[in-house]
């Protein structure tokens, strides 16, 4: 299908002031602001330092034979010569993706794939225009190296969870709400906060069906299951798993379990005394004879959920060499990933029964969204990352000199998460912390290694900063805030919908804001800041 | 047409209310009297709306009472002496008004509001009401980015006439969970031109 090393990409014109990994990683300077090195927070995942520095030793061998790296900025159009406007159809697409769904809903359900094009085309043919080759590059890279593999996992969560019915009726009471949320929360890092939402509504509707007050039911449902539980691995949230193909590895995430939890436990506090006072107020129902005991039917499709998890961590710990594609440096691991979950996928839709997909109204619809949406999305977000890896010596060095703290890049990452999707947000401040942590240049791996803590005795003394701190606050902030509003996280829609069609009273777009998640989340989210990120 | 009456009484609102209904149906009376914990009437004490609001007990309650009971209602009032209630005021209704607006994406709910309005009782009159069906076959199923929905029915209005019949729909009406219905505003005889 592709052709190997095409040579209109394979020359593209790399400007003399660009200084990619050639600058050693023993170059690289402390920010100013950034906090004192702290050795034990890094997680003994492995020799970090060795990997390291094996992985730079690694990248040079590769630069010498005239290969591409992942890191994406060896041969495409240097971030410091860009201008800040050629990130405008990035902000178009996103605003697009906020705005339309509030102001033009029946436009934006039948349009939306034109309008994903319009901005992407708004983009690339200017850029194309002006820098060839390299600008072909940047966005073959863009596609080949995060598009492709981003688009594949969700398609195989989604497949996988749309074999996955939960059957059975229980009484909504305050108790077994809570142990639903919970267990809804425990799922999301797993099989993902769009599966899990998908999975676990339906039992909730259900049990809540004969309850007047239940909004808040929903409401905390978007908040735990759709968004917050899915912080603990790559496959929990879309962000998290950008961070993953960008060099974090796959059980750094778990570092988030100690705020994770916190803010579970607070909210789950809340959401109990919250449906104990409502419940008061029920009338209940005249008899109880509908129970019935929760069961899942399509169980085996858990076995495809561990094999994608087999896959996604195979492509991390192994190793099977690489090649060149269209001049864009490929892991062929992350090729056998990316197969093994399209394979878990089929395995899915031979082997689950049509009855479970139908019964849970399955479409494709979904993954048509997100493979339309990001399409535009991964185009346009080409120059944002370009400009932000080159750090202060970027059209956008007054933004990274404002972020300095952990604490700043929490609020800002979810903030924007809050209203712009949360994949392109995180990736777009996990490129800021390394603009502004590390020299212009350095190898994204290595900076992904130093943002994970991974750094040696004699790193440390030689001044480099210990980004765990930052990565944690960027990884909280895309994920948590995700459920501040509406359009935060793609399965907040998709549930309040559900909902709505099960003839629950949603609140408005201002109405969640208001109601809930200002006082309730982001209250939490500044205690949250308190313990963890200041 | 039936008159009556609202009578605005003054007291804790739980023991007025229960007191009332105990003395009523003590005397075996068929009296139709509606406070306004069943249906939300327009409060203009801005202290009792706030009191409301918060859940918090107020002093001052609204009962709608049909005229030829009003005076055994206004005798049960008199006669408590445990907790002193009062009756602050009584006015005759002219007719009364609420406003509503829906958006229900729900067959069976849908298909309540329909018919709700379908079979208006007569004397009710709908002002400035709006209600549109709507299917889309494209949008069955879920999305993610595109929220859409496969049927929905929305619109506003305002319903006007005899109080009677305005609480029979305004009970109807607000038994879907997706409907908004403001209070019911009282327009007395007195402020009629």
């Amino acid at each position: 299908m592709f052709v190997v090393s095409a040579a209109w990409a394979q020359a593209p014109a790399v400007p003399e002031t660009q200084t990619p990994s050639e600058a050693p990683a023993t170059d690289v300077v402390a920010a100013p602001d950034a906090p004192a090195p702290v050795a034990e927070e890094a997680p003994a995942v492995e020799e970090p330092a060795v990997a390291a520095e094996a992985e730079s030793a690694e990248h040079a061998a590769a630069e010498e034979h005239g290969e591409e790296h992942g890191g994406g900025h060896h041969g495409g159009v240097p971030g410091k010569d860009l201008p800040l406007w050629t990130a405008l159809p990035f902000a178009g697409i996103l605003l697009s993706i906020a705005l339309f769904p509030l102001l033009a809903p029946t436009f934006w359900h039948h349009h939306f794939g034109k309008v994903s094009a319009f901005w992407a085309l708004v983009f690339i043919i200017p850029y194309v225009v002006k820098f060839h080759g390299a600008a072909v590059y940047d966005i073959m890279h863009i596609y080949l190296i995060d598009y492709i593999p981003f688009i594949i996992l969700l398609w195989g969560l989604f497949t996988a969870a749309g074999g996955l019915v939960v059957r059975g009726k229980l009484r909504g009471s305050p108790g077994v709400n809570l142990i639903l949320l919970l267990i809804g929360t425990l799922m999301a890092s797993w099989v993902g906060t769009t599966g899990a939402s998908m999975v676990m509504i339906r039992p909730v509707l259900r049990a809540n069906a004969w309850r007047k007050n239940k909004t808040h039911v929903i409401v905390f449902f978007i908040f735990l299951v759709s968004n917050i539980g899915g912080a603990l691995t790559p496959l929990g949230d879309p962000p998290l798993f950008l961070g993953f193909i960008h060099g974090v590895k796959f059980f750094w995430t778990m570092n988030l379990i100690v705020p994770m939890s916190f803010v579970v436990a607070l909210l789950l506090a809340i959401f109990y005394a919250l449906d104990t006072f409502y419940y008061r107020k029920e009338t209940p129902p005249k008899e109880d004879g509908a129970k019935e005991p929760l069961r899942v039917d399509g169980l085996h499709n858990l076995l495809f959920f561990a094999g994608i998890v087999g896959g996604v961590l195979f492509s991390g710990m192994v190793k099977l060499g690489s090649f060149t594609l269209a001049g864009v440096h490929m892991e062929v691991q992350n090729l056998v990933r990316d197969g093994v979950i399209i394979g878990m996928g089929v395995l899915s839709l031979v082997t689950t029964k049509k009855k479970l997909r139908a019964d849970n109204e399955f479409t494709w619809f979904p993954i048509l969204e997100v493979a339309y949406l990001f399409a535009g999305i991964f185009a346009t977000i080409v120059p944002a990352l370009a400009i932000l890896k080159a750090g202060t010596e970027g059209a956008a060095a007054p933004l990274i000199n404002a972020v300095n703290k952990p604490w700043q890049f929490f609020w800002v990452t979810g903030a924007l998460s809050s209203f712009l999707d949360n994949a392109p947000t995180y990736l777009t401040f996990f490129t800021t912390a390394i603009g502004k942590l590390y020299p212009a240049g350095i190898e994204e791996k290595v900076a992904a290694t130093y943002l994970m803590g991974h750094l040696s005795e004699a790193q440390i003394a030689q001044g480099i900063t210990d980004g765990f701190k930052y990565l944690l606050a960027i990884s909280a902030g895309a994920v948590f805030m995700g459920a501040n509003t509406y359009i935060g996280n793609a399965p907040n829609f998709m549930v309040k919908s559900i909902a709505e069609e099960a003839g629950v009273k949603m609140p408005s777009f201002f109405g969640y804001m208001f109601k809930y998640s200002i006082p309730i989340l982001v209250v939490t989210f500044i205690i949250t800041t308190f313990v963890f990120f200041v | 047409m039936k008159t009556y009456v609202e009578m605005i009484i003054e007291g804790p609102e739980e023991y007025a209310r229960g007191y009332v209904r105990g003395f009523v149906a003590a005397r075996g009376s068929h009296a139709e009297v509606i406070f306004d914990d069943e249906v939300g009437i327009d409060e203009d004490d801005i202290v009792q709306k706030i009191k409301e609001a918060l859940h918090l007990t107020r002093e001052v309650i609204h009962a709608v009472v049909d005229a030829e009971s009003a005076a055994l209602v206004r005798e049960a009032i008199t006669s408590a002496q445990d907790v002193p209630l009062k009756v602050r005021s009584e006015r005759t209704i002219d007719h009364a008004r609420f406003e509503y607006k829906f958006g229900v994406y729900n067959r069976e709910q849908g298909d309540l509001i329909i018919n709700a309005f379908k079979d208006l009782p007569t004397g009710i009159a709908l002002v400035d009401h709006d209600l549109n069906v709507k299917e889309d076959p494209s949008a069955h199923g879920k999305e993610l980015y595109s929220p859409a929905h496969e049927y929905s029915v929305t619109g506003h209005g305002v319903a006007k006439g005899p109080i009677d019949k305005i609480i029979w729909l305004y009970k109807e009406l607000t038994s879907v969970e997706q409907l908004t219905a403001e209070d019911i505003t009282l327009v007395f005889k007195e402020n009629q031109a």
